[in-house]
């Protein structure tokens, strides 16, 4: 450490216990500290409009041939008439400018960026998507089971870890990715799979999540069919915040659960190839939050809303307000503090990472 | 206890910040989703972008905002990303983000002009704000210290936010809400912020909205930052000093209180 | 013409901004709404030039009136010097002119302006806490909601404390980052930020269109 580096040091450590001694009395080193600190903030300004406004943003590109800019620039000087009571309203022409431009980029920027996409946030999602699936199968999900109950002709389709899809009884794959069934048709077993007719099959889907559920979430479950010649998959199931769209979900492992449906595809199905896809996502539970938020989003608007009495139901809307802004004060009460330590802790940070640290060198 | 004279308070806060600087304890830090959600957005972005780190923040709160600021160079300089500098701050903004980049560019062997550029300060964030998204040069003909952009490698493929790839502010004030109304939501520049503890309970608005794709509140939000980045530095050091001051400010309250309580009852007392 | 001649300017740069926004940036409309930026960063910046001069002038006068405390506002003045002297001149004379690295400009800057300025709100904790103490009572339902709630948060945040909140049953620090923090008081602070940027939004409306004229002044 060479000495300018102490003697900074060791003058930054002077300032701030000098500002510092403020706390136990008002003493004059503190006060010479005090009218350095705010002459030295005004004349950085100084250096600073200087270098990046005078020469930078008008001197050197009007001689680069901006000649244009000599208007904002006598705008500029026409602030300093406020100095002159006779000719103070000259300032007037640079402030009404400067309040002009900014108010014409405010309307639309406080409305476009602000109000609409705080208010469309406010309006949508029961649920929140925390979780899902990354392709039809899904890294997480081990596969997926079709049965019409006699063990005899199921079609087991397995999703295998190098990411792409195995299927284990059925030997054609379609092009989307999907493992293809051919209903009616021989699978590589030697057996049929029933697809036709009343027959109802079981969908079984397995899947593993290593995540554990946290507080409000759960699973959505969509099972799919794209048949022979579409263009587009069609859900057949799917479970949701609100109900369970008839698919049974039990967990049969650590972290491994098995979802069911019984399609029943009726006579519409008709025997040809399809594409089945499972989904899963896991969500959370957010009508709660959503709740809280919409309650309290305009509870907070009543409340600041003084051009009526708060009285009736604009009263009870303002109390229920008030109950919401003094839980948001409190933790805004609670991040101020902490805030306000950190600075402390900065301080001292500097005193004994660096100032302390530097006597070693000294004595 | 009513009466105590407050220096006695001081003092006690000075020994809870200064005792875990010299007894220093390593202490877990949890990652709140806000945090991982920066860290996350930081490393999608392509390795080799251009992104602004904004400096708007005044030294008075350097201690909550550089730890992120040096962070976020570290973590773009590690993805090879090339940074540009700027500020909205009339008061040390320029100056800080000249000396905090210099310093973490030498760690990485960065280049100015190529790697990195600080573009320094202007007058009206408002206009800044506005001007850049049509072009960077109008607003800034010279980077920081005078140079012109044309002489800048790196600021030939920079015209406007359509060569941003990412904005992480780090702000101590409201300038934040105009990178969101006027740069994010006009030019869907994807932003993260990192703010102080005071401004951050206000931002939690944002991150929802998805305005904010992740924040950053106070030395609390550095460490976590930190922490994901791998580089635990100032603000993880400074969780042992900031925990034992909590707890000695919740102390005090419930001392408060139950003097509070005590008096109220004997008041009620003699009433009766 | 003292009011007609701002109010008009404020019109018409304001509305030509407000037409701006639904222009592309290389259209006629686009590229002049660019340029009063531009000029506006100019004109701006004079502003904080100006707020430097009325330091320098109070601080002169109360010199010249021999006021309490004057010795210390010569020290105000000689400091505003100090720093701003080098910085306008041109660093070609001398590397200690100018903003750069190794400036009087940047030097004042970082060992003396940077940790004071520090300093000052630093001190803000001992007051924070000192008030806390005192002020911070459970006087109501409405005061006792807001206490609680900020020992959770303050527990929270810090590694000591969500040690202590996870001792107890329940994931706190989880309910608290969602539905204390994400929650309660998002809605409430969105709530004033919509409110906020509404009276943002039609205070600009009235400026635009004349009818606020209080940033006039009197006269």
């Amino acid at each position: 450490m060479s000495g300018v580096e102490i003697f900074q040091i060791w003058l930054m450590a002077f300032v701030t216990l000098a500002l510092f001694s403020f706390m136990y009395k008002d003493n004059p080193i503190y006060k010479v500290a005090e009218h350095i600190f705010a002459g030295l903030t005004a004349g950085y300004q100084v250096g600073l409009v200087w270098d990046t406004v005078v020469l930078q943003q008008l001197w050197n590109p009007m001689l680069g041939g901006k000649w244009w800019l000599f208007v904002p620039g006598i705008l500029g000087l026409l602030m300093f008439a406020r100095f002159w009571q006779k000719w103070s309203w000259v300032s007037r022409v640079s402030l009404a400018f400067v309040m002009g431009v900014t108010s014409g980029i405010f309307i639309t920027s406080q409305l476009h960026g602000l109000v609409l996409p705080q208010m469309q946030d406010t309006m949508v999602g029961i649920s929140e998507k925390v979780g899902e699936s990354e392709d039809p199968f899904g890294s997480n999900i081990n596969g997926l089971l079709i049965t019409d109950g006699e063990a005899s002709d199921d079609v087991a389709l397995a999703y295998d870890d190098t990411a792409s899809v195995a299927v284990i009884a059925e030997p054609s794959v379609a092009e989307t990715g999907y493992p293809q069934v051919l209903a009616g048709s021989t699978s590589s077993t030697g057996e049929s799979v029933n697809r036709n007719g009343d027959a109802s099959v079981l969908l079984q889907a397995e899947f593993a999540d290593t995540a554990v559920l946290g507080f409000g979430e759960f699973y959505t479950i969509e099972f799919e069919i794209r048949e022979s010649g579409e263009a587009q998959a069609r859900s057949i199931a799917q479970s949701t915040v609100w109900s369970s769209g008839g698919i049974s979900l039990t967990e049969t492992g650590s972290g491994t659960f098995l979802a069911e449906y019984n399609y029943d595809p009726g006579d519409a199905q008709e025997v040809g190839s399809y594409d089945l896809q499972f989904t899963v996502e896991r969500r959370s539970i957010m009508f709660l939050l959503t709740a809280i938020v919409i309650i309290g989003v305009i509870a907070t608007l009543i409340y600041f809303y003084f051009s009526k009495p708060h009285t009736g139901a604009l009263g009870v809307t303002a109390k229920v307000g008030i109950w919401f802004i003094m839980i948001s004060f409190g933790a805004h009460f609670g991040y101020t503090v902490m805030g306000r330590v950190s600075l402390l802790i900065g301080r001292v940070q500097f005193l004994v990472e660096e100032w302390i640290a530097s006597f070693s060198h000294i004595f | 206890m009513e009466q105590m004279d407050r220096r006695w308070i001081y003092l006690m806060v000075a020994i809870a910040v200064i005792i875990p600087f010299i007894v220093p304890a390593e202490l877990p830090i949890s990652i709140t989703p806000e945090a991982q959600a920066v860290f996350d957005s930081v490393e999608a972005i392509p390795d080799g972008s251009n992104v602004f780190v904004v400096f708007d923040y005044y030294p008075s709160t350097i201690a909550e905002c550089e730890p992120m600021t040096t962070t976020a160079l570290r973590h773009f300089f590690r993805k090879n990303c090339n940074v540009i500098t700027l500020s909205n701050i009339p008061l040390g903004g320029p100056s800080m983000a000249e000396t905090v980049t210099r310093r973490v560019a030498e760690e990485y062997g960065k280049v100015y002009g190529e790697d990195y550029v600080n573009l320094g300060y202007k007058y009206g964030y408002v206009a800044v704000m506005t001007g850049m998204g049509s072009s960077i040069e109008s607003i800034f003909p010279t980077d920081n210290s005078g140079t012109p952009l044309s002489e800048l490698p790196l600021m030939d493929s920079v015209k406007n936010y359509d060569d941003i790839a990412f904005i992480f502010e780090v702000a101590d004030n409201a300038t934040a809400d105009y990178w969101v109304s006027i740069v994010n939501a006009q030019y869907g520049v994807p932003m993260i912020c990192g703010t102080t503890a005071v401004g951050a309970p206000k931002y939690y608005a944002f991150v929802a909205s998805g305005q904010f794709l992740g924040l950053l509140g106070g030395m609390k939000g550095a460490a976590e930052y930190e922490q994901l980045v791998g580089m635990p530095d100032e603000a993880v050091r400074g969780m042992g000093a900031q925990s034992l001051v909590h707890l000695l400010i919740i102390a005090l309250v419930a001392l408060g209180n139950i003097g509070y309580f005590i008096i109220r009852y004997k008041q009620r007392r003699e009433r009766i | 013409m003292r009011t007609t001649v701002p109010v008009a300017i404020a019109f018409l740069s304001g509305l030509l901004l407000v037409t701006a926004f639904f222009f592309r940036a290389d259209t006629f409309v686009g590229g002049l709404s660019q340029e009063l930026t531009v000029w506006l960063t100019i004109v701006g910046g004079f502003t904080l030039l100006l707020g430097v001069v009325s330091i320098v002038r109070v601080n002169w006068t109360a010199i010249q009136r021999r006021k309490e405390g004057w010795g210390y506002k010569i020290l105000t003045i000689l400091a505003v010097f100090a720093m701003a002297i080098p910085s306008v001149l041109s660093p070609d004379w001398s590397p200690l002119f100018g903003r750069a690295e190794g400036s009087v400009y940047d030097w004042l800057f970082q060992n003396l302006q940077m940790p004071m300025m520090a300093t000052m709100f630093a001190t803000l904790a001992f007051y924070i806490a000192s008030a806390a103490y005192r002020a911070f009572r459970a006087r109501s339902a409405e005061a006792t909601i807001l206490l609680i709630t900020a020992t959770l948060v303050m527990l929270w945040r810090v590694p000591m404390g969500e040690y202590i909140l996870d001792q107890l049953p329940g994931d706190i620090p989880a309910f608290l980052n969602t539905y204390v923090m994400g929650g309660f008081n998002m809605a409430v602070q969105r709530g004033i930020i919509i409110g906020a940027a509404l009276g943002a939004a039609s205070m600009s409306l009235r400026i635009i269109l004349g009818i606020e004229r209080t940033y006039m002044g009197k006269g």
